[in-house]
Order: structure tokens, then sequence, then C-alpha cells
């Protein structure tokens, strides 16, 4: 990484189709100094991450057309976006419903990090910041 | 005239008159003179040989009675057989009697003929009776033997050749105890028994057996004529009709179905177990007297009055005999006896039981997407706590930021969460509580109508054609308006969502009703995005929503649950990119029925 991008604020990348939900967590962010991205579109999310490359994306599972599960794994399989850590926002439970989804969708790996609804915002933020900081730890 | 030719004339008129023939010969067997009888059956013959007259030939017969009384003057009875004057074979008996001349030596013989053909005829005709009768026939003495048979006892027993009777037809070594033939031969009279005997491969036999006895001239019974029927098939068929009497009466005791059948006025003839645990009320109440007109529908009448052959309702109720309504399928028909209407049979299927298993089925399968889904219906609950939670601190940041914009934005945010939390729990408590329907007689076209009226400038706001397509025969239905207007407007609301997804231009909703065959169709049809499998399969199964603004995810659970308590079914077709039909049928049997209906 170069010294230049160590000064800039962690860009994050919000996906998930709950207006209300893509506010709160954007507002949250932005108060901690974070820069946001929010995508509430899931079929052009792709895309816009692609072209941003943020430095970790909170992805919603459940959405219409299509699912952040199919999104989760074509993130993984980008090759601008291989090694950014992704955090997974869902209503499901982490120990039940997520390893079958991701068995389901033909082996996905384990996220990164894993949030389950509803999200408070402390915790929401230190889930976040040690991310960042293991990320961090693993490209210097 | 004197006294002696008034005589002559007298024997002459006698001689030509008597019914026989009566002809006289002279030693050359030269015919001197006949009377007329002997003239009608042979022909004038005067002057002709006897053996020509009555023969047709040339020479004399080569055992010529007439020449051996010539020759010994004995009178002789001897029964011959000629041709008469259209050479057709006559049978005659001739008592020749010579006429002594005064040498004391016949001069002439007298012939006198007896016409037998018709006798013999008959002789041959009760012969050939006896021949080929289809049952054994046979002539036994006194001592049981069998001294003729006819063809088919030779054909089964062989030539009699003296056996007793007894042995032939039984195998016994001994008289029968009650021996038919024995009791012909003490009274004289015919008589008729059954008898078991044994065929000549040992299967044993029943036989009808008639006696008759044969007299001597003296009326002494000299023979018995006994005939024996092989009653086998007779027996097996007997046997066999009442196997199958008493197997139909075992059907119709056993049956699970009531079964009770009304003679041609009406009147009770036969209820069987079933019927008098449906309708409450002894069997023998029942037979005899005419059936109380609660018990059957009107429908049935025109068979039970023999208008018509048959009627099926698949589903109505009678009223038993404690005053309790059943549900019942219940089919008339009408019994035909001697080519006539002869009565009618009711066979009704309680429907209790099956009515009460339809209904834990029903329940089964609400509580079992109530099960499926509770953790759909948790997922939804946490997203609006999500929601809920972001509200909070986006109003709290906004107090301490002294930012009333940011205040608002949260209050706002609490306000939409709150509203669908109270969304989720009414639908949810709709769903959950299995309301029962509020039917009355209602026209399925005004329900479309309404729905359409309802939505028409809404959808149209957002460029989407909605329109209603009703057909005019559809007939009033027992059905609850509210109900069937909730699920058509939750379909409807779907469809233009679909439309609105798919962001196509000009996209169109029909609402459609018409009815074929019994059944009441329904549909709603979109031209919008259409779904995937994935969301497909997920439709009627859980509170999966994928409406952008959030939807509860129970319209079609609760759709669906409205059309399966109307006693129909919905069927979904959809192709994505292309558009969605929803279809609810309902057959008409199965819709609900009202209460008084069968009265």
């Amino acid at each position: 990484m170069s010294e230049s991008v160590h000064h800039r604020a962690p860009l994050v990348a919000i996906v998930d189709d709950e207006q209300d939900i893509v506010t709160y967590l954007r507002l949250a962010l932005e108060d901690q100094g974070y820069r946001v991205l929010t995508v509430t579109e899931s079929s052009t999310a792709l895309e816009r991450l692609a072209a941003v490359e943020p430095d970790v994306v909170c992805l919603d599972l459940l959405m219409p057309k299509h699912t952040g599960v199919a999104l989760y794994a074509e993130i993984i399989r980008h090759p601008d976006l291989a090694g950014c850590p992704v955090l997974i926002m869902s209503g499901l439970t982490p120990k039940e419903d997520l390893p079958k989804l991701l068995e389901e969708a033909g082996g996905l790996p384990q996220p990164a990090c894993f949030m389950e609804k509803p999200i408070r915002v402390e915790q929401f933020i230190e889930a976040l910041s040690e991310l960042l900081r293991t990320a961090e730890g693993a490209t210097t | 005239m004197s006294a002696v030719t008034q005589l002559e004339d007298v024997r002459a008129r006698i001689f030509d008159e008597i019914p026989s023939g009566v002809v006289l010969v002279d030693p050359s067997l030269t015919i001197i003179d006949h009377n007329r009888a002997f003239a009608d059956l042979f022909g004038e013959a005067r002057g002709s040989s006897c053996h020509a007259a009555t023969k047709g030939r040339r020479s004399p017969c080569s055992s010529c009675p007439a020449l051996e009384t010539f020759s010994d003057g004995h009178q002789r009875v001897i029964e011959q057989q000629g041709k008469d004057s259209n050479g057709r074979e006559v049978h005659y008996l001739v008592q020749i009697t010579p006429i002594m001349g005064t040498d004391n030596r016949p001069e002439y013989v007298a012939a006198i003929t007896t016409d037998l053909t018709a006798t013999r005829r008959l002789q041959r005709e009760y012969k050939t009776l006896f021949e080929q009768v289809p049952c054994f026939v046979a002539v036994i003495n006194r001592d049981h033997r069998v001294v003729k048979g006819n063809e088919l006892f030779r054909k089964t027993f062989g030539e009699p050749t003296g056996e007793h009777c007894y042995r032939l037809y039984k195998r016994r070594r001994e008289p029968c105890q009650k021996c038919p033939v024995d009791r012909t031969f003490a009274d004289g009279l015919s008589h008729a028994s059954r008898q078991m005997g044994m065929a000549r491969d040992g299967r044993p036999t029943p036989y009808l057996v008639f006696t008759a006895p044969l007299l001597a001239d003296d009326g002494e019974v000299t023979h018995v004529i006994e005939m024996a029927l092989d009653m086998t098939a007779h027996e097996d068929l007997e046997q066999k009709l009442s196997r199958a009497t008493v197997l139909r009466q075992a059907l119709v005791e056993s049956s699970l179905d009531a079964i009770v059948v009304f003679d041609e006025k009406q009147k009770v003839l036969l209820v069987n177990q079933a019927a008098e645990d449906l309708l409450g009320c002894p069997l023998d109440e029942m037979i005899g007297r005419p059936a109380p007109k609660r018990l059957i529908p009107k429908a049935l009448y025109p068979v039970l009055k023999g208008r018509e052959n048959q009627v099926l309702l698949h589903e109505t109720a009678v009223t038993n005999f404690a005053g309790e309504r059943i549900p019942v399928r219940i089919a008339a028909v009408a019994l035909e006896v001697d080519g006539k209407f002869g009565g009618a049979a009711l066979i009704a299927q309680d429907l209790r039981e099956l009515k009460r298993l339809e209904l834990e089925k029903m329940e089964a399968e609400r509580l079992a997407a109530v099960g499926q889904t509770v953790a759909g219906l948790a997922h939804g609950i946490k997203n609006i706590l999500t929601g809920l939670e972001g509200g909070m601190y986006v109003t709290s940041s906004g107090l301490k930021r002294g930012d009333e914009g940011r205040v608002h934005q949260g209050w706002e945010m609490l306000e939409r969460n709150m509203g669908r939390i109270s969304d989720l729990a009414r639908s949810l408590l709709a769903f959950s509580r299995g309301e029962a329907l509020t039917c009355r007689e209602i026209s399925p076209a005004d329900v479309v109508n309404d729905v359409v009226e309802l939505y028409r400038d809404g959808a149209s706001q957002q460029g989407i054609e909605l329109s209603a397509d009703v057909d005019d025969g559809v007939a009033p239905a027992w059905m609850d308006p509210e109900a069937l207007h909730s699920c058509l407007a939750n379909l409807v609301s779907n469809a233009v969502d679909a439309c609105l997804v798919s962001g196509n231009s000009g996209c169109r909703v029909e609402v459609r009703v018409r009815e074929g065959d019994g059944v009441l169709v329904f549909e709603v049809v979109d031209t919008g995005c259409g779904m995937d499998y994935e969301v497909k399969q997920k439709a009627f199964t859980s509170f999966f929503t994928t409406k952008e603004r959030g939807g509860t995810g129970l319209g079609l659970l609760l759709t669906r649950k409205i059309v399966q308590q109307h006693g129909g079914s919905i069927l979904l077709e959809t192709e994505q990119g292309e558009g969605t039909t929803f279809r609810l049928e309902f057959p008409r049997d199965r819709l609900p029925k009202p209460e008084t209906e069968e009265e």
C-alpha cells in the first residue's frame, strides 16, 4: 500500500436493499471518519465495487433479484476485489443458516466477518476496525 | 222285393260299408271281390292277384298266409307291410278266414285288413322320444334289473345286460332304502324324487328321478320306466346363485356406505347397518315405511319416482333422526324389475370423518407453513430492528449535534420501522388465527370488478393498464366476499409490483373470471418481471418477500389459505421476464354449502 493511501480514511462499501439500514450505517461510519460507498441495487453492485476497490465490503445476504450469496461469490472471485475483506450482515443465524447457504452456493469460504442483525453501532465499528487492522497487517 | 232278396241287399251294404277292408280271394290268389274300404286303400282290384294289388308284386309272397289257409283251412292273423294305390308304404293287420266249399276244403279265403300305418308312425315317434330324450330312461323289472335303456343310458352305461339299477346308478351292492321303483311297483303310481348317485368317474351326481308304471293287459305292473335327470349343472348354478346372493347380502351388510333401497312407492325395502348408524333409527322401524323427507335431498326425488335413472351429489347434507346435519356424498340409482321401474337405491357416504381429516390437514398445512417460516419471520424482524436501531442512532446523534435535520431523519426511520412491525404483526395474526369464512351468495364478477376499480387509478398513475375480463355467464356462488376480495386484491397488488420491478413500459394486468366443467376460475395475469425458479419455489412456503419497499411475505400464504377454505386450489404459472399468472380454481361442488340448501 502506498504512503499517500495511508493518510486517506478507509473506504467502506455498504450493500443492502433496506434504505434505512444503509442510511444508518453510512451516518455511523461517517461519524467515525470513514469514507462510505452505499449500494442498494444489488444487480449493479459488483460493477460499482470493482470500480472503487473498497477497503472492506459490508454485504446483506437476502436481497431481491441478485442475492447477497451470489454477490459474495462474485466478489471473492473478482480479480480487482481479491483480498478485500467481506463483512456479511444478516438476520440469519451464523451457526446454522450461514454454513448451509455457503454450502448450497457451491462451498463458498467463510466471510472475514459475520454480524447478525440487528446491528449495534459500537459492535459494528469495533468489528470493522478489527477487520481493517487485520487486513492492513496482512498487506504490510 | 222278397225277404230273401231284401236280406241279400242288406248283406251287400254291410260288406261295402264296414270300415275295415274286406277282400275275397280264390285259390289262384285272384281277387274275386272286395269292399269299398279295401278299394279306398289299395284301389279297384277285382280280377288282380292279391300280391299285385296290396304289394305291387308279380309273384306270390314267399310265405303267403292266404295260401297257408287254403292249405290247412285255419284262420290266421298277421301283420303285413304293403303299398297303397299311390305307392306309399302301409302297415296293416290281416285276419284271414277260410270259406269252406262243399268238399270241406277252403273254396275261398276272406281277408279283413285293418290299417295300422298311423299307429306304427306313433310308435316310431314314441321310440324316438324314448331314445332321444336328454336324460337316462330305463325300463326296470321287479328284480331291479334294467331290461332296456335309451340312447343316453347306453352311451353312459353300455348296452343293458340285466344289471341292477342300484349298481349302475349308485354302485351299491343292494337295493336302496327308499327305492322309487319299489314305490311305483307297490302303488302303481308315478313318483318323483331327488337321488344322489355316482357318475362313472366316481363323481357324486345328483339326479331328479321320475318313475312310472308299465302295465300288462290285466293291469298288473310288470315293469317300471325310470327317468333320471342329471342335476349337476343345475345344482352348480343354484350353488353359484346362492353364493352370489350370500355375497351380495354380506357386501350390503358390511358396506361402510349407508344403503337404503326403496320400492316403487318410496317405501323402505332394505336398510343396512351403516344406514342405521348414519340415520340413527333402528332398522325394523324403517322397513315398510316411507322414508322421512328430511333424510332425502330434494334432488334425488326424480330417481325415487322413476323419472331419472341416476343422480350423484358429490357433497350435500342430510338430517338424521336426532336432527343432526350430516355431510354426505350420496347417489340414487333407479332399479329396473322386469323392464319396469321397480324402486331405487340410495348409497350415502358419511363425510364427517373425511371433513374432520380435511380440516386437520388444512390446519396441519397451516401450522407447517408457520413452522417453516419462523426463521424467515425472525429474519424480517431483525431487519426491522436494525432499522429501529438505526433510527435511534440517527435521532440521538442528531440531538447531540443539535442537527435538526438529522433528528427529523432519525424520527422518520423510527416511524417507518414501527409501522412495518405493526403490519407484520397484523398479517401474522390474521394468518395464524384461522378465521372462519362468512359466506353468502355473491356475484363473482362483481368482486372482480370491485378489485379492478379499487386499483385501476393507482396502477394507471404508474403506467400500468389494469382491466377486468368477466364472463357474463358466471352464476352466483356461495363464498366469503371479503375474503375473496382480499385474495384478488393481494394478487393484483403483487402483479402491479411485478410490473414495476420489470421496468418495462406498457405493462398490463388483467383480472379474469370464467366458469367451465363446474369449476369457477379466477385469474390474475400480468406481463411483469415473472419469477425465476428459486422465487417460484419459495412463493407459497415462507415469509419470503421480494418487495424492495418491504412486504410481509404473508400475502400469498393468506391467499392460499382462503382459497383452500373455499375448497379451491391456487396455481402459479410464471416465466422470468415474461410475466405471471395466478389461477384460483373453485370446483362448485366443493364450495361451502348454505345450511338450509337441502331442506
